[in-house]
C-alpha cells in the first residue's frame, strides 16, 4: 500500500525555532549574558565565605574603603562589601524578574484564553479592561499601590516591615500591571487557534471547556506566551529597580539592584562608582533580557521583522 | 429501513455584531432553515450546494457543534436534547465527524497515539490496555503503519493526515459519521484511495454517512440518496439514481449541467447565471427565483414548499412547478 | 464623529471613576489615619475623643458614602484639600501641570524628530551599518533605568563638568531665557534619550513596511528619485506611526516624567504624587493621578484622532 512508508520526516518546530535563534548573534550574545548574570548573583554566598567577610555586617570604621584584595569592589557608606551585595542584590532583582513576570504572565494567560476563546461580549469587556490598565500611567499607580500598609490587611508588623513582605508586595503589584501584554498576545493566538478544526474535533469527541482551554488551546500558544514573557521581563525588572530606588520595593537591608542606588545620588558626588555599579548590571541585565526577547521573537515568527 | 437519524424543522442562525456591548437590535444570518431529512442505518446521504449555503452549518448542528439548533434531532428515535445530560453525552459519541482540513483538524502538539486516543479518555472507554489494542487497530483499519503511533501529524501528507482523522472519528465507534467536504483539501489522486477507504468501511462496519460534497462525482460514487440545499434551505431531495437521472428543482438541473457527465457524452447547457444573494437579504418567495430561468410571478411571492412529487414520492421537491419541470 | 466622541468621552468619564474609586478605597489602608496621627501628636485625646472627631468628619460612614461625597464635592469642582500644604489641592496640581506639560512637550518635539530622523535614515537600508547601529541604540536606549541615566548625566554635566545645574528649576524671577531653560537641560535630555529609542523603533518599521506598499514601489517605477520618494511619500507615513504611539504610550511618558522629576527636582505633577505619597497626603495623591491618567487618556484620544486625520484611509466612526 502507498501510506506504508512515511514521508515528510522533517524536524520539530521547536529544533528550527532553535536554529534561528541560535543563527541571530545578539540573541545568542543576551543568552549567554543572562545566564552569566544568574551565575555572578548565585556566586555570591560561596564567595562571602571564600572572601571570609560578611556583607551585612556593618562596619563604620572601613566606609569608602578603595577595592583592596578582600573587598574586591571596595565598600559602602556603610562599610559594606559592594561587589557581594551587588551579587546578592542580582539574586533579589532577577527573583523579582522573573517572579513578576510569571505571575503575571499566569493572569495574562488566563484573560487572554477566554477572551479569545469564547469572544464575543466576554472577549469585548476582558479586552476594554486590558486596554484600560495599558493606558494608566503605571508608576504613580504603582507607587500608590506599593504604600498601602499591610497591617491594615491583617497582616502582623512584623511581616509587614520585614523583607519578605516587600519582596511579594512588589512582585504582586507589578504583576497587577505587567498582564497586559501577555493577555493581548495570547488573546490573538488563541484567537486563530480556535477557528482550526482540531478544536471542533475534540468537542465532538465529547471534550469539555475547561480540557479543550488546557490541552488542546495552551499547547498551541505555548510558543506566543514564551515571546511575550520574554517581551516583559525587561519592563519589570526596570519596574523593581525604579520602586526600591524610590524607596517602595524592596527594603533595606536587602539589597536589590534598585535600592543599592537610594543614596546613590548624596554619594555621586564622593562615591561615584557606588553609583554606577547597580545601574550598569540593572542596565546590561535589561539589554540582554531585550535581545533574547527581540530573538524569540524572529526565531518563532520569521515573518514578522 | 428504520431511521437511524431524523432531523426536522432545523434551523441555525448567527448573530452579527456580537462583540457589541451596547443591547439592541442584532441583525441575524438565517444560516440554514427548516431542513428535514432522515438517514437509515448503513445509508449515506449525500448534502450537495454551492459554496455558504449552509451544509456544513448542517453537518455541525447535526454532530452537535455550534449553539444549540433550532428543531429537532432525533438518534435511533430519542430527541438529542431530551436526554439527560450524561446520556446525551454518550448518544452524541454515536455521531462522529471528519473536517474538511486535515492539515487544520489535527492537533499539532498531539502525537497519533494521543489523537486517536483522546475520545476513548474523554468518554472513558475501555482499560489502558483495551485502548492501546483499540488504537492500534483503528490504525490498522485505515491502511497506516503501526509506527505512525508516536510521531506528530506534520510527519504526514495530507492523505495519511485524513486516514489519521478518520480513525480518530471511528474511536467512539459511531453509527453516522459526518464527512464534510472529506476530500476536496486533498490531492486528486489521493481523493479516490480516501472515497474507496469511506466506501470500504461503510461496507465493513454498516457506517451511516452524512456525506457533505462539492464533487458530484464522488457524490455518485459512494451516495445512495441526495439532498440539495440552496440558501439555507434544501430544495431537492431524492435517492441518486434519481436525482442524478431526472433532477426536478430547476437548481439540481443547473448544479448537473456544471458537470460533465459521466458515461454521458453530452453536456446540457442550461448553467446557473448570477451570483448567490447576500444570505443576509435573502429574496422573497422561492430564494432561487433571481437566478432561476423559469420564474414566474408566483415565485416572487409564494414560497414553495419541500413536496413528494405525485408521480415519483420517494423524490422531494421544492418548486411550485416540479410536476411540470422534468429536464 | 461626534458620537465617536462621545464615545470615547464617555469610555474616559468611567476609567476615571473606576480609577478614583479603587484608589480612594485604597486610600483607607494606607499608613497614618489623619486622626490617629492628631491622636498621637496630643496625648491629651482619648479615644472618645478621636471617635467624635471621626463622626465629625464621616470617617465612620462606610466607604462607599465617603466616596460618593467625595465624588459630589469634585464633580462640584471641589477636590478636598492637602494635609500638608493644608491648601486646596488644585492650587498645588496647577503649577505641577504645567511644569510636566513644559517637560514632556519639549520631549515629545525633540523625541519625535530625532526619532522619525532615525528612524528613516535606518529604514532606507534596513539591516545595513547604519541601521544595526541605530537599532543597537534604541534597545539601549529601552533598556536604561531612567533614574540611573538621570544619575550618570548629573555626575558628568553638573558635577564634573560643572555645566549645568544638578536639580532645581531655577530662580523664581529668571534674568534671562538661558536662565531659565538650562534647568531644563538635564530632564529633558534625560527624557529624550529614555524614550528615543523605543519611537525609532516604531519609525524605523513602519518606514520599512511604508516602503514595501505599492504606491512607493509605482513612484519608484516612475522614475521618482529615492530620496524624493522617501521624504516625500514615506515620511508622512512614518509621522503618523510615532505620533499614534507617542499619544498611546502617553502613560509610559508621564512615569519616565516622574522619575526624572524626582531625580531633577522638578516640582511636576510626578514628584507631586510622589511627595504625596511620601509625606501621607493621599488626598493630593490621589488627585494628581487622576489628573495624570486624564492626561494619559487625552493623550490616546488625540493619538487615534491625529492618526485618523493624517491617514486619510482611516475613518474613525
Ligand atoms: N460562525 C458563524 N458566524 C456567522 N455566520 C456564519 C458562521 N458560520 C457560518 N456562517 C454563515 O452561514 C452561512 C452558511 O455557511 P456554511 O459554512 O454552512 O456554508 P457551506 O455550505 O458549508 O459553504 P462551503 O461550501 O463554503 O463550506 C454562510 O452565509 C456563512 O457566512
Ligand atoms: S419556485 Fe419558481 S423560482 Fe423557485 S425554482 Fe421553482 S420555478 Fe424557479
Ligand atoms: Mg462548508
Amino acid at each position: 500500500m502507498t501510506t506504508a512508508t512515511l514521508t515528510r520526516a522533517s524536524s520539530s518546530p521547536w529544533r528550527l525555532r532553535w536554529r534561528r535563534f541560535y543563527r541571530n548573534k545578539a540573541a545568542l550574545s543576551g543568552l549567554i549574558v543572562l545566564g552569566l548574570l544568574i551565575v555572578f548573583s548565585l556566586l555570591a554566598a560561596p564567595l562571602e565565605s571564600f572572601l571570609e567577610i560578611d556583607a551585612n555586617n556593618a562596619d563604620l570604621l572601613s566606609r569608602f574603603d578603595p577595592p583592596s584584595a578582600q573587598h574586591w569592589l571596595g565598600n559602602d557608606e556603610l562599610g559594606r562589601d559592594v561587589l557581594v551585595r551587588l551579587m546578592y542584590g542580582g539574586q533579589v532583582s532577577l527573583a523579582v524578574g522573573f517572579a513578576a513576570t510569571l505571575l503575571g504572565a499566569m493572569f495574562g494567560v488566563t484573560v487572554g484564553l477566554l477572551a479569545g476563546y469564547f469572544g464575543g461580549r466576554t472577549d469585548a469587556v476582558l479586552m476594554r479592561l486590558t486596554d484600560g490598565v495599558i493606558a494608566l500611567p503605571l508608576l504613580p499607580l504603582l507607587i500608590i499601590l506599593a504604600a498601602i500598609d499591610l497591617t491594615k490587611l491583617g497582616f502582623s508588623t512584623d511581616f509587614a516591615r520585614s523583607g519578605a513582605a516587600s519582596f511579594y508586595r512588589i512582585v504582586l503589584i507589578i504583576a497587577l500591571v505587567d498582564w497586559t501584554r501577555i493577555a493581548r498576545i495570547v488573546r490573538a493566538s488563541t484567537l486563530s487557534v480556535r477557528e482550526r478544526e482540531f478544536i471542533l474535533a475534540a468537542r465532538v469527541s465529547g471534550a469539555g471547556t475547561t480540557r479543550i482551554l488546557v490541552r488542546n488551546v495552551l499547547p498551541n500558544v505555548i510558543a506566543p506566551i514564551i515571546v511575550a514573557c520574554s517581551q516583559v521581563l525587561g519592563s519589570v525588572i526596570l519596574f523593581e529597580a525604579v520602586l526600591s530606588f524610590l524607596g517602595f520595593g524592596i527594603v533595606p537591608p536587602t539589597p536589590s539592584w534598585g535600592n543599592m542606588l537610594n543614596n546613590a545620588q548624596e554619594l555621586v558626588t564622593t562615591a561615584p562608582a557606588l553609583a554606577i555599579y547597580p545601574g550598569l548590571l540593572i542596565f546590561i541585565t535589561v539589554v540582554a533580557v531585550n535581545f533574547v526577547g527581540d530573538g524569540l521573537q524572529d526565531a518563532f515568527d520569521p515573518r514578522a521583522n | 429501513m428504520p431511521a437511524l437519524l431524523s432531523v426536522d424543522g432545523l434551523n441555525v442562525s448567527f448573530p452579527l455584531d456580537s462583540h457589541s456591548l451596547l443591547p439592541g437590535r442584532r441583525r441575524v444570518v438565517h444560516a440554514v432553515q427548516d431542513v428535514r431529512f432522515e438517514i437509515a442505518v448503513g445509508e449515506t446521504l449525500a448534502l450537495v450546494g454551492e459554496s455558504g449555503c449552509g451544509k456544513t452549518t448542517v453537518g455541525r448542528a447535526i454532530a452537535g457543534l455550534g449553539k444549540v439548533p433550532k428543531g429537532i434531532v432525533r438518534l435511533r428515535g430519542e430527541y438529542l436534547s431530551d436526554l439527560p445530560r450524561a446520556q446525551r453525552r454518550a448518544a452524541r459519541q454515536a455521531i462522529q465527524m471528519v473536517f474538511q482540513d486535515p492539515f487544520s483538524s489535527l492537533d499539532p502538539r498531539m502525537t497519533v497515539r494521543q489523537i486517536l486516543q483522546e475520545p476513548l479518555d474523554i468518554n472513558g472507554i475501555g482499560t489502558a490496555q483495551e485502548r492501546n489494542a483499540r488504537v492500534a487497530d483503528l490504525l490498522g483499519q485505515v491502511g497506516l503503519p503501526a509506527d505512525a503511533l508516536e510521531r506528530y501529524p506534520h510527519e504526514f501528507s495530507g492523505g495519511q493526515r485524513q486516514r489519521i482523522a478518520i480513525a480518530r472519528a471511528l474511536a467512539p465507534n459511531p453509527a453516522l459519521i459526518v464527512a464534510d467536504e472529506p476530500l476536496s483539501a486533498l490531492d486528486v489522486s489521493i481523493q479516490s484511495q480516501t472515497l474507496n477507504l469511506l466506501q470500504k468501511l461503510k461496507r465493513e462496519r454498516g457506517l451511516s454517512y452524512l456525506f457533505i460534497s462539492h464533487d458530484l462525482a464522488s457524490v455518485y460514487h459512494l451516495a445512495d440518496r441526495v439532498a440539495v440545499m440552496y440558501l439555507g434551505r434544501l430544495v431537492e431531495l431524492a435517492d441518486r439514481d434519481t436525482l442524478f437521472a431526472s433532477p426536478r428543482h430547476p437548481y439540481t438541473q443547473g448544479l448537473l449541467a456544471a458537470v460533465p457527465r459521466i458515461g454521458q457524452g453530452r453536456r446540457r447547457r442550461t448553467l446557473i447565471e448570477g451570483d448567490l444573494p447576500s444570505p443576509l437579504a435573502l429574496p422573497s418567495g422561492c430564494a432561487f427565483h433571481p437566478r432561476c430561468p423559469l420564474a414566474k410571478d408566483i415565485c416572487r411571492q409564494k414560497r414553495p414548499e419541500m413536496k413528494p412529487l405525485a408521480s415519483s414520492p420517494a423524490q422531494s421537491v421544492a418548486c411550485h412547478f416540479a410536476e411540470e419541470s422534468a429536464a | 464623529m461626534t458620537l465617536y466622541l462621545l464615545r470615547r468621552l464617555f469610555g474616559m468619564a468611567l476609567v476615571l471613576l473606576a480609577m478614583s474609586f479603587v484608589v480612594y478605597g485604597l486610600i483607607g489602608l494606607m499608613p497614618g489615619d489623619p486622626i490617629d496621627l492628631m491622636v498621637m501628636s496630643n496625648p491629651g485625646m482619648t479615644a472618645a475623643d478621636a471617635d467624635r472627631l471621626r463622626a465629625l468628619h464621616g470617617l465612620d460612614q462606610p466607604l462607599i458614602i465617603r466616596y460618593w461625597r467625595w465624588l459630589t464635592a469634585a464633580l462640584s469642582g471641589d477636590f478636598g484639600f492637602s494635609r500638608v500644604y493644608a491648601r486646596p489641592t488644585l492650587e498645588i496640581i496647577g503649577p505641577a501641570l504645567w511644569q510636566t506639560t513644559k517637560l514632556v512637550s519639549l520631549t515629545l518635539v525633540i523625541g519625535s524628530l530625532l526619532s522619525v530622523l532615525l528612524g528613516v535614515a535606518a529604514a532606507i537600508r534596513p539591516r545595513g551599518k547604519f541601521d544595526t547601529i541605530v537599532s543597537f541604540f534604541s534597545f539601549a536606549g529601552i533598556s536604561l533605568p531612567t533614574f540611573w541615566l538621570a544619575l550618570i548625566l548629573i555626575l558628568v554635566f553638573a558635577v564634573r563638568l560643572g555645566w549645568l545645574p544638578a536639580s532645581g528649576m531655577g530662580p523664581s524671577d529668571p534674568s534671562s531665557l538661558w536662565d531659565s531653560l538650562r534647568y531644563l537641560v538635564l530632564p529633558v535630555s534625560t527624557l529624550v534619550i529614555a524614550n528615543v529609542g523605543g519611537l525609532t523603533r516604531f519609525a524605523r518599521s513602519s518606514m520599512i513596511e511604508t516602503l514595501r506598499m505599492d504606491f512607493i514601489r509605482t513612484a519608484r517605477a516612475k522614475g521618482a528619485r529615492s530620496a524624493r520618494v522617501v521624504w516625500r511619500h514615506a515620511l508622512p507615513n512614518a509621522l503618523t506611526s510615532v505620533v499614534t504611539i507617542i499619544g498611546l504610550n502617553f502613560g509610559t511618558l508621564l512615569s519616565g516624567a516622574l522619575v526624572t522629576e524626582t531625580m531633577f527636582a522638578q516640582r511636576g505633577l510626578g514628584k507631586t504624587i510622589y511627595d504625596a505619597v511620601l509625606g501621607n497626603d493621599f488626598n493630593l495623591a490621589l488627585v494628581a493621578l487622576l489628573f495624570a491618567t486624564f492626561a494619559t487618556l487625552l493623550g490616546n484620544l488625540l493619538a487615534d484622532l491625529a492618526y485618523a486625520w493624517l491617514d486619510p484611509r482611516v475613518s474613525v466612526t
